[in-house]
């Protein structure tokens, strides 16, 4: 399959990349760590008196954080700018001479970039585990096997919403405002702050009807054994519904985005 | 048989149209007006396999516009245009395989990560079989020396070196055509020399045609035989570059040094018709003559007559000059040949 090889090969390359700057992949990786101390202790201090809130206790909660700071770390600030860099500075011109479908070359690095990182983060992730003495991992052998499969929604799942925010900055061209909201929209909607079964029903609601739960919301519910079989499958197939849609979604605004194209001078 | 046909292609862009200051910024917000912009208007092209083209023009003539409309990154707003038999745009990635494309201000080469894996990941978009890969790899290292940093980032190459890498890339994959937009661009004496050799013997060698934009004359020169010039996006000469010269060229100039003090005004008497002082100073002063009137002798006899000349220097007419006036809108080109 020759055709798959020179994706493979920007997965290679990407990992390669990512870790080129040592010391800016150990800043990068530690700095999510920061982040997670902070909502770490925020969340105890809620659990101090020993409730149970919106169904998950203290030891679900941490279970949940985990696993929040995993899946966010597997995308980080480098995949984040990608396209809208490559916009504005035009260099996208050098990837529209080559025999590469952009998006599909686009996700390959970021896979590249998710696994480099993302295999340094679990790492520590489980360090921090051990730190914070949360010992209640998934026993089941077919949790696992979900949470896996839910880790690969997830991914897919971000990159398709990054990515096509980043089309945008055809039209805008900046990234920074247009990334704050999308951080924003995800962080939200995806469980990343606040579990989504804290929500009223309103917005649990609506949260479901998105695509960002996908994100965090379900691997880690799923991590925590709180979703019974039958609805794990049901989250499955809407994903995998989202992803399709969004690709698809993805190519029509890189249809109309390649007629914008306007990459002057150089 | 034509590798790069075009018939009245053309490219507008809508821009921006905004007042001056923080009002007009603020106008813009809400009530954003716009302003059609002509990059390139009505060019025919027709290139023929093999050949080596210059592509010429002031900057914002609209010959980056054309490049990238032909390799495949703009659509043009109107025309026909084929390359290799294919339309560009419609058919990215197919016509990508086909031609090689080096931006003087960018490069196809990652940051971060050695060279060689660039190559290497090159070679897998391309689909490039394992043998032609070695072979070229080899052929191309030779002639540009790349061996000496292949392992290095490219973040650590100079500007000379990263080029060399990049025409590497372009040609790795034995396209038919090879795009060049201001391949010289910043680069030493030495270095552009260097690519303008291997331009030469790729384009001998191996057939590979050639189009090239460039500032810089001597690329053009030295590289190709065919000159199209490009003016406020039109084309306004399309012929060789000895046909630019003798049609637009009528004058030579000598420079001359005299043993002593020169008198301007008996040597302007002295001159005939078709023969000039442009400039003198203390004891120099430049001669231009029309050169279908007098030959070099001619206006040296004439010279010496009332000068005592110890040295003198002829400057060739150069495509420079001509280039030149046309920029400044001073020479009207009607037509190729």
């Amino acid at each position: 399959m020759p055709a798959l090889k020179k994706y493979f090969r920007h997965i290679l390359c990407a990992i390669q990349e990512t870790t080129a700057y040592r010391a800016s992949y150990f800043i990068n990786i530690f700095s999510q760590f920061v982040s997670y101390f902070a909502i770490f202790f925020l969340w105890r201090a809620v659990y101090a008196t020993g409730a149970v809130i919106g169904g998950m206790d203290w030891k679900d909660m941490q279970g949940y954080l985990l696993i929040s700071l995993f899946a966010s770390a597997l995308i980080s600030g480098s995949s984040e700018f990608r396209v809208s860099r490559s916009i504005w500075t035009g260099n996208i011109a050098v990837e529209l001479v080559r025999p590469v479908d952009y998006q599909k070359a686009n996700f390959a690095i970021t896979v590249g970039n998710g696994i480099a990182e993302g295999v340094l983060v679990a790492a520590i992730g489980i360090v921090f585990a051990v730190l914070i003495g949360f010992t209640v991992p998934p026993d089941r052998a077919v949790t696992w096997l979900y949470f896996l499969m839910a880790v690969v929604f997830s991914f897919t799942t971000k990159f398709l919403i990054i990515y096509i925010f980043g089309l945008f900055t055809f039209w805008t061209t900046g990234g920074m405002g247009l990334s704050w909201f999308r951080r924003g929209l995800t962080d939200f909607f995806s469980g990343a702050i606040i579990p989504l079964s804290f929500f009223p029903g309103w917005l649990q609601a609506v949260s479901a009807a998105l695509p960002f739960r996908g994100i965090v919301s379900v691997p880690a519910t799923i991590f925590i054994e709180q979703m019974p079989e039958s609805q794990i499958l049901v989250s499955f197939a809407v994903e995998a519904a989202w992803i399709v849609g969004l690709w698809y979604f993805a190519k029509l605004i890189w249809h109309f985005a390649m007629r914008k194209v306007t990459i002057h001078g150089g | 048989m034509s590798v790069i046909e075009t018939k009245g292609l053309c490219k507008s862009f809508r821009s921006p149209l905004k007042k001056p200051g923080v009002i007009g910024a603020v106008q813009h917000l809400f009530k954003p007006e716009h302003r059609e912009i002509v990059a390139v208007t009505d060019v025919d092209l027709s290139i023929e396999a093999g050949e080596s083209v210059a592509y010429v023009g002031p900057n914002g003539a609209g010959k980056s516009t054309t490049i990238k409309m032909l390799t495949g990154i703009l659509l043009p707003s109107g025309g026909e245009i084929r390359v290799n038999g294919l339309h560009p745009y419609k058919e990215r990635i197919r016509n990508s395989k086909n031609i090689g494309v080096v931006f003087g201000q960018r490069t196809q080469i990652w940051w971060d990560i050695p060279v060689i894996e660039s190559f290497t990941l090159l070679r897998d978009i391309y689909e490039v079989p394992a043998k032609t890969y070695a072979d070229n790899l080899a052929y191309f290292s030779e002639m540009l020396g790349l061996d000496e940093f292949l392992n290095q980032s490219a973040r650590r190459l100079s500007l000379g070196q990263r080029m060399r890498c990049d025409l590497a890339v372009a040609l790795m994959h034995n396209p038919a055509i090879i795009f060049l937009d201001e391949p010289t661009i910043g680069l030493d004496v030495a270095v552009k020399e260097r690519i303008r050799e291997f331009l030469k013997t790729v384009n001998r060698e191996r057939g590979v045609t050639l189009l090239l934009t460039s500032h810089d004359l001597d690329d053009i020169e030295d590289v190709c035989r065919r000159l199209i010039i490009i003016d406020t996006g039109r084309i306004i000469y399309d012929g060789s570059i000895q046909g630019l010269l003798d049609k637009y060229v009528k004058e030579r100039s000598i420079r001359i040094i005299a043993s002593a003090k020169i008198d301007r005004a008996g040597a302007v008497r002295a001159m005939p018709a078709g023969v000039e002082i442009a400039s003198s100073s203390d004891r120099e002063m430049a001669v231009v003559f029309d050169r279908f009137r007098y030959t070099a002798k001619d206006v040296l006899e004439i010279v010496m007559k009332t000068v005592d000349v110890v040295d003198f220097q002829l400057e060739e007419p150069d495509i420079e000059r001509v280039v030149k006036n046309v920029y400044e809108g001073r020479l009207e080109l009607s037509g190729g040949t």
